[in-house]
C-alpha cells in the first residue's frame, strides 16, 4: 500500500495536547502568579478564548481550500513574493522556539539531572536526536503525539492526587484581589504557554475527518486549558504566594517535596523532569518539522531531511547565545513572542481575510 | 530441445532423461499394452516422493486390467487413446492432461507420476504425491493450558486442511503461488474473501509477484522477502504454528501465507497490539485474560528499563531513591571494582550467553545449563564480589520478562534495545535514558506493516473501533461485538451487540 498520509482525527487531538504542551508548563504557575497572583488562572482562561478563533480561523481556511497545504493555499492567497516573507518569518519564528526550548531544557536538566554535564552536550544531542522523527512525515509524528498524549494526561492526573494530601485549598482565596491592569501584560506571557497549535498548519491537510477535525482541536484546547488551571491550582495549594512567586520550576519543587505514603519514593524530581524531556520532545519535534518542510518548501526538494542535519547547528547557536536563565527568559522570549505573534496570529488572519475578500470579488 | 510433448515416446524419454540426467532417484517404467496393436506407454516418478503402492495398483495395474485396452483395434483410432485411457484405463482420483514440458518437470519433481503414451501429443498427470511427513504434534513453541492441541507441521496441504477443517466458510480462499525460480516453492495465500480489505489484499499480491529469489526455505525467507523495513529488528509480520490462532486472525480481516515445508505460518498484518496477544487469552475468562495482558505490558517494560535505570541510578541519580534504598544500593556495590554500566553489561552478556546455550542444547543437558548459569555463576560472582546482589536480581527479573512475551521475535528486538539503553544511561543517565526512549520510539513509530503502523492501536490507528479492548485488556467476548478496526475490514460486524442473559 502507498503509505498516503493519514491522521485521524483523534491524533489530531493528541497531536496539538502534546505539541502545546511543552517547557512552558513546569515554570507557568511561577509566571501567572507574578503577574496577577492568585488571580491568574483568568490568564488562562482569557488567552484560551483567544486562541480559540485563531484554531477556528487555521480550520475554515483549510476547508475552503480542500485538498491543498497550507503553502500552496498561501501563495495562491498571499501572492508568491508576500507568502514567501511570511514563511520566513514562520522559519525564524519555529528556529528561535526550537532553540528556546532546548535553551531552557539543557538549564533544567543541568541543574535537576545532570550537573556536571556540559549544557553544549546536552543541547547537541537533544536537536540531533530529533533529527530521526523529524525527517519522517506528519503521520508518525501524530503518532508519537499520540504516545506522549496520555503520559501527559496521566501525570498531570499523578500529580494532582499525590499532592492532595499537603493541598491548602484557603490558599487560593481571597479571589479577585490583584491588579487587573496587569492583564494586558500577561495575556502577553501567557499566550506563549499556547503556543505550538501551528502544527495544525502541516497536520490539517492529512485529516481523514474534516468535519471532526475542528471539534477535536477544540476539545484538545479545552483539555489544555484543563491540565494548565489544574497545575495553577494544585501549585497554589502548596505553596504561599509569596514562595511561589520566587519558584521559577515550581512544578519540580513539588515533585521534591511530596513524599508518598510508606515512603516507597521520595525526591520524585528526577523522574518528573525524566517525563517531561518526553514531553519538551513532543513540543519540539513537530516545530523542527515544520522548520524542515518551511525549508524544504522554499527549495523546493523533495525530502526535507537534509535541511534538518543543516539547522542543527543554527539552533545549537542560538540556544547558547542567552547566557543564564534570566536572559533566556527576558529576552529571549520577547522576540519569541513577537514572531509568533506575527507567524501564528497574523499570517493565518491574512490568509483567512484576503481568501474572503477574493471570494467575494468573484461571485 | 522441445518444449511440448512429442507423438514418439522415445524422444520424450529420452529428453527427460536428459533434463533430469543428475537424478538418481527417478523412475521410469516403460511398458506396453494391447494384444492387437501393442502401445508404448511409461510412467515417471520420483522414487520417495510419490507413493509407489498407488502407482503400481492405480496407474500400472489398472492398465494392464483394463479388457478394453487389451483388444484395442484399429477402430480404436476413432476415438484417441488417450481419451480411453482417461475414461476408463485409469482408477486414480485426481489426474490431468499436460503438453508443457517445462510443467512436467515440475510436476515429476514436486511427486505426482507422469504417464506418456506413444503417438499421443498429451502427458496424463497422475495426482501420487506422498511423502515421508510428520504427524501433527502439539506446537512445541505456543503451549496453552487450554486450547486445541493441534500444531501445523511441514506439508502445505496438511496446513491448509487443519485450517479448513476449523472454517466452513465459502468466503475462505486459498491462493497458490509457486515462487523461487529453481526451488518452485508452494506457498498458500489465505484470507476470507467479504472481510479482508482489498486495498491490503493487492499490496500482499503485488509483494508475491515481486519476489525474485532461487529458492524459499521457510517462511522466515518469505517474511524477510516482503516485510516493509527490513533492516529493523523488529518483526513486522507475525508466525504462529496455531491453526487456530490462524482461522481466528482470518476472521479479523488479517491474511495468512502458508510456506510448503514450514511449520510456521505467517499471519499479516502484525502490530505491536497483536504481537502482544496470545491465543490462550481467547480461551481464558476475560479479568484473567485482561490481567495476563497488562502484565505482558508490563514486562515489555521489565525487558527494556530496569538495568538501564540501575546503571542510570547508582552512577548519576543516587538521590531519585528513597535515602534507606539509596544507603543500601551503595553499601551492596561497595565492593564492586567495576563501574555500574561494565557490570550491567557484563552480566546482561552472561545472561544472553547461558539463553544462547541453553537453547542449543536438549532437555537435560539444558537444564544443566540453567542450574550451573543461574545458581552457581549468580551466587559466586555474588561473593566474589564482582557483582552486586540487586543487579543479579534486575537481571534474573529481566530475563524472565522475555519469556512473557509471546512472540519470540519481537522479545528478541526488545532485548537488544535493553542493550542500547545501558549504555545510553550509562553515558548521559536519565537523560541519556530519555533520549535512547525517543530513538527506539521513533524507530517503532515509523514501522509500516503492509501500510499498517505497526505501532496500533497505540498510536491511534482503530482507537475509535474499540481496538483498545481487545489489545490493551480482553473485554468480555459479547463486547467483542465488531471486528478490529486496524485491518479496516470490509464487514465489520461479528455478532450482535451484546446483551446478558439475566432476568
Amino acid at each position: 500500500m502507498k503509505n498516503d498520509l493519514k491522521i485521524s482525527h483523534i491524533q489530531l487531538r493528541a497531536l496539538i495536547i502534546s505539541a502545546v504542551i511543552g517547557v512552558g508548563i513546569i515554570s507557568l504557575p511561577n509566571d501567572l502568579a507574578n503577574i496577577l497572583e492568585k488571580d491568574g488562572w483568568i490568564l488562562i482562561v482569557l488567552s484560551a478564548l483567544l486562541i480559540f478563533p485563531i484554531i477556528f480561523m487555521i480550520n475554515h481556511i483549510f476547508k475552503i481550500n480542500p485538498g491543498k497545504d497550507y503553502f500552496q493555499i498561501g501563495e495562491e492567497t498571499l501572492g508568491k513574493v508576500i507568502f514567501t516573507i511570511c514563511k520566513l518569518l514562520f522559519l525564524a519564528y519555529l528556529i528561535v522556539y526550537c532553540s528556546y526550548e532546548v535553551a531552557i531544557l539543557s538549564q533544567l536538566i543541568k541543574a535537576f539531572l545532570l550537573h556536571i554535564t556540559p549544557v553544549e552536550i546536552i543541547i547537541f544531542l537533544f536537536v540531533l536526536t530529533s533529527v530521526y522523527i523529524s525527517s519522517m512525515e506528519i503521520d508518525i509524528i501524530a503518532r508519537a503525539g499520540y504516545f506522549i498524549y496520555p503520559i501527559i494526561l496521566i501525570f498531570a492526573g499523578i500529580f494532582f492526587f499525590i499532592s492532595l494530601p499537603t493541598a491548602d485549598f484557603s490558599n487560593v482565596l481571597p479571589a479577585f484581589q490583584s491588579n487587573f491592569k496587569n492583564i494586558p501584560r500577561g495575556i502577553v506571557s501567557t499566550f506563549f504557554s499556547f503556543t505550538g497549535f501551528e502544527v495544525l498548519l502541516f497536520a490539517l491537510p492529512y485529516v481523514e475527518d474534516k468535519k471532526k477535525a475542528l471539534k477535536s482541536s477544540m476539545i484538545a484546547l479545552g483539555i489544555i486549558t484543563f491540565i494548565y488551571l489544574l497545575m495553577f491550582f494544585t501549585t497554589l495549594t502548596q505553596f504561599y504566594l509569596k514562595q511561589l512567586q520566587g519558584q521559577n520550576f515550581s512544578l519540580v519543587m513539588i515533585a521534591k517535596t511530596v513524599d508518598l505514603p510508606g515512603y516507597f519514593l521520595q525526591n520524585l524530581d528526577g523522574v518528573v523532569m525524566a517525563i517531561w524531556i518526553l514531553v519538551v520532545f513532543a513540543t519540539f519535534a513537530p516545530a523542527f518539522f515544520g522548520a524542515g518542510k518551511i525549508l524544504s518548501n522554499t527549495f523546493r526538494t523533495k525530502s526535507h531531511k537534509y535541511f534538518l542535519l543543516g539547522l542543527v547547528p543554527v539552533i545549537y547557536y542560538l540556544a547558547l547565545v542567552p547566557k543564564d536563565y534570566i536572559e533566556l527568559q527576558r529576552d529571549m522570549l520577547k522576540i519569541l513572542n513577537i514572531l509568533s505573534f506575527l507567524s501564528i496570529v497574523v499570517i493565518p488572519f491574512l490568509i483567512f481575510i484576503v481568501g474572503i475578500i477574493k471570494r467575494r470579488i468573484k461571485a | 530441445m522441445i518444449k511440448t510433448v512429442s507423438k514418439d515416446i522415445d524422444e520424450n524419454l529420452k529428453y527427460i532423461k536428459e533434463v533430469l540426467k543428475g537424478s538418481s532417484d527417478l523412475v521410469i517404467r516403460e511398458f506396453e499394452i494391447g494384444d492387437v496393436f501393442r502401445i508404448k506407454m511409461a510412467t515417471i516418478y520420483i522414487d520417495g516422493l510419490s507413493s509407489k503402492e498407488f502407482v503400481s495398483q492405480f496407474a500400472i495395474g489398472s492398465l494392464f486390467k483394463e479388457e478394453e485396452l487389451k483388444s484395442f483395434t484399429l477402430e480404436g483410432y476413432k476415438t484417441s487413446i488417450l481419451d480411453a485411457i482417461k475414461k476408463d484405463g485409469l482408477s486414480a482420483a485426481d489426474i490431468s492432461e499436460k503438453e508443457d514440458f517445462e510443467e512436467i518437470i515440475t510436476d515429476i519433481l514436486s511427486g505426482e507420476t507422469i504417464l506418456f503414451i506413444n503417438h499421443s501429443t498429451k502427458a496424463i498427470k497422475i495426482a501420487t504425491k506422498e511423502f515421508p511427513a510428520r504427524g501433527i504434534d502439539e506446537p512445541k513453541t505456543e503451549s496453552l493450558v487450554r486450547g486445541p492441541r493441534e500444531g501445523f507441521v511441514e506439508s502445505l496441504r496438511f496446513n491448509t486442511a487443519l485450517v479448513r477443517r476449523r472454517i466452513r466458510d465459502k468466503g475462505l480462499n486459498i491462493e497458490m503461488y509457486q515462487i523461487g525460480k529453481r526451488s518452485k516453492t508452494d506457498i498458500a495465500l489465505l484470507f476470507i474473501e467479504d472481510i479482508v480489505d482489498p486495498k491490503f489484499l493487492i499490496e500482499v499480491r503485488k509483494r508475491l509477484d515481486a519476489i525474485d529469489i532461487d529458492a524459499i526455505i521457510d517462511s522466515s525467507t518469505l517474511e524477510y522477502l516482503i516485510e516493509d523495513n527490513y533492516l529493523s529488528p523488529f518483526p513486522q509480520i507475525e508466525n504462529t504454528e496455531r491453526p487456530d490462532s490462524v482461522s481466528a486472525s482470518l476472521y479479523e480481516g488479517r491474511v495468512s501465507l502458508i510456506v510448503d515445508g514450514s511449520p510456521f505460518v505467517l499471519v499479516l498484518p502484525a502490530t505491536i497490539g497483536t504481537l502482544l496477544n496470545s491465543s490462550e487469552d481467547y480461551y481464558s475468562r476475560w479479568i484473567e485474560a485482561s490481567a495476563k495482558r497488562i502484565l505482558r505490558l508490563i514486562s515489555v517494560v521489565l525487558i527494556l528499563f530496569p538495568s538501564a535505570l540501575y546503571v542510570a541510578i547508582t552512577v548519576y541519580h543516587p538521590s531519585i531513591l528513597p535515602t534507606k534504598l539509596s544507603y543500601y544500593l551503595a553499601a551492596s556495590r561497595i565492593n564492586v571494582p567495576f563501574p555500574a554500566l561494565v557490570e550491567a553489561i557484563m552480566m546482561e552478556s552472561t545472561m544472553e550467553l547461558l539463553r544462547e546455550s541453553g537453547t542449543r542444547l536438549s532437555g537435560p543437558i539444558g537444564t544443566t545449563i540453567g542450574i550451573v548459569g543461574g545458581l552457581i555463576i549468580g551466587q559466586a560472582a555474588v561473593e566474589a564480589g564482582i557483582v552486586s546482589p540487586l543487579m543479579i536480581i534486575i537481571v534474573a527479573i529481566s530475563s524472565i520478562a522475555t519469556f512473557a512475551v509471546p512472540s519470540y521475535e519481537l522479545s528478541t528486538a526488545l532485548r537488544l534495545f535493553k542493550f542500547i539503553l545501558i549504555v545510553c544511561s550509562g553515558v548521559l543517565g536519565l537523560f541519556g535514558l530519555m533520549l535512547g526512549v525517543i530513538l527506539t520510539g521513533t524507530h517503532i513509530l515509523s514501522l509500516n506493516s503492509f501500510g499498517i503502523p505497526f505501532s496500533s492501536p497505540y498510536s491511534g490507528l482503530g482507537i475509535e473501533e474499540g481496538d483498545l479492548k481487545d489489545t490493551f485488556v480482553k473485554a468480555p467476548l459479547k463486547r467483542l461485538w465488531l471486528r478490529p478496526g486496524f485491518t479496516f475490514p470490509k464487514n465489520k460486524k461479528r455478532m450482535k451487540e451484546g446483551k446478558k442473559h439475566e432476568k
